[in-house]
């Protein structure tokens, strides 16, 4: 800092006042002390404007002006509640509100899709996505009749929800997944598949187990539920919302 | 008589969950009416000013949640509506002269209202720069913020202010020495 730089910096220096603790002013002074004559400008510019600062000091807001402040602010104060929540701490907490519920939500859905045994459902599913269709044996039935035709191809115990039963058949058969068997239909005009089987074989337990439970698995959309011990499941290439929709289409 | 120093305005704020929405202190609003005054030069366009600027403020009042900041804005907002008024703030100040309609309570020490009178006769932005260094609120980056120049700037238009008002001074001095001989005389 050169003696020109000392001399502008501290036209606006008060001493003791807001800033004047600044470096700048600091290195300033320094200069300013070892120059006589800048320090008596400076001197003399502080005791001028301290004269007048007593001045301004005099000035004051009267009683009438502080009343007709209280009043605008009051007035302010009835509609500003709600512009409030924009400051920081009120969008914070807001934002922290909605992760809570975003995890609550994403933990609900999780929960909703989720049911133990669901990865030997899954792996049925999976399954299917390498089937060419040769695999199933044509049967045109209604799938509540396909009892016997099941008992012989070694499922036993076959049951079926009545709201499917008299859908049209078009294929079946019965296929074995970790030794165990899993009686699957292909339902005529629909494009489904029905996969039935024990719930004890494979874990499964649907809770409550009159509550269809959905997933999506890939491109297909799949439906699932128990009754006693036996496990339906639906599936088709598609949405889940189309797999709730076409399961409440269902007859009751 | 109520209370000048204080947090009378503090009261006012609004607080929800135990934040304080904004503070403003009584002595924060004297320093802005010390600022609107020395600008307006007459008490009642200060008042009228801070008013409006008050109301125009609504709700962004209570989006500060420093004072200081606070206290600067309103600054900056009150020198702008008296910037508006036609002719300028000094303007202002001689027709509210002419009119002599002298709100109760605006009343100031003679020793203010000389200095009102020399501070309406610097020109912008040296008035307002030295106003505010005056108010002994502000940092001199503060001020250059506020007044929307760099620190040079500022510092130029304070000592062309200062010059102005010391030579104002020195004259109505003389003058007044010179009345004082003439009455001795006589």
């Amino acid at each position: 800092m050169n003696l020109k730089g000392a001399q502008s910096i501290l036209k606006c220096y008060r001493p003791g006042k807001p800033g004047a603790l600044d470096p700048q002013f600091q290195k300033a002074l320094r200069i300013a002390e070892g120059v006589p004559e800048m320090k008596a400008t400076l001197d003399a510019q502080v005791e001028f404007d301290d004269r007048q600062v007593g001045a301004i000091k005099t000035i004051a807001p009267g009683e009438d002006f502080l009343n007709k402040i209280d009043g605008t602010l009051e007035h302010l104060q009835k509609g500003f509640q709600w512009s409030a929540l924009k400051q920081p701490p009120f969008l914070a907490g807001l934002i922290a509100i909605l992760v809570v519920i975003g995890v609550l939500i994403y933990f609900g859905l999780d929960y909703m899709e989720n049911f133990p045994g669901k990865d030997s459902a899954e792996r049925m599913i999976d399954m299917t996505e390498e089937m060419t269709g040769i695999e199933l044996e044509p049967k045109v039935a209604e799938a509540g009749d396909l009892e016997d035709w099941f008992f012989s191809k070694g499922y036993e115990n076959f049951r079926m929800l009545p709201e499917l039963a008299h859908m049209k058949t078009a294929g079946a058969r019965v296929f074995r997944q970790e030794g165990c068997p899993v009686a699957q239909i292909a339902i005529e005009n629909h494009s489904l598949l029905l996969y039935i089987f024990h719930s004890d074989d494979f874990g499964v337990q649907i809770d409550p187990p009159e509550r269809w439970r959905y997933f999506q698995q890939g491109r297909w959309a799949v439906a699932i539920r128990s009754q006693a011990d036996t496990v339906f499941m639906v599936a088709f290439r598609g949405k889940t919302a189309e797999m709730k929709e076409f399961i409440a289409g269902l007859p009751k | 008589m109520k209370k000048i120093q204080g947090l009378r305005l503090k009261e006012a704020g609004f607080t929800f969950c135990g934040l304080q929405s904004h503070i403003l202190p009584t002595e924060d609003l004297a320093c802005i009416y010390r600022f609107a005054v020395l600008l307006a030069g007459a008490p009642e366009t200060a008042q009228a000013a801070i008013l409006e600027t008050f109301a125009d403020a609504g709700e962004k009042i209570h989006h500060f949640r420093s004072g200081k900041s606070c206290k600067a804005w309103l600054v900056a907002k009150v020198r702008t509506k008296l910037m508006k008024q036609p002719g300028g703030a000094g303007a202002v100040a001689e027709e509210k002269k002419a009119e002599k309609t002298v709100t109760p309570g605006a009343e100031l020490d003679p020793k203010a209202v000389e200095l009102t009178d020399r501070f309406s006769k610097i020109p912008e932005p040296g008035r307002s720069a030295l106003a505010l260094l005056y108010l002994d609120s502000f940092s001199p980056q503060e001020i250059a913020q506020i007044l929307l120049m760099n620190e040079d700037q500022l510092a130029s238009a304070v000592d062309a202010a200062r010059s102005l008002l010391r030579q104002m001074e020195a004259v109505q001095n003389t003058a007044a020495t010179n009345a004082e001989e003439q009455g001795q005389k006589s």
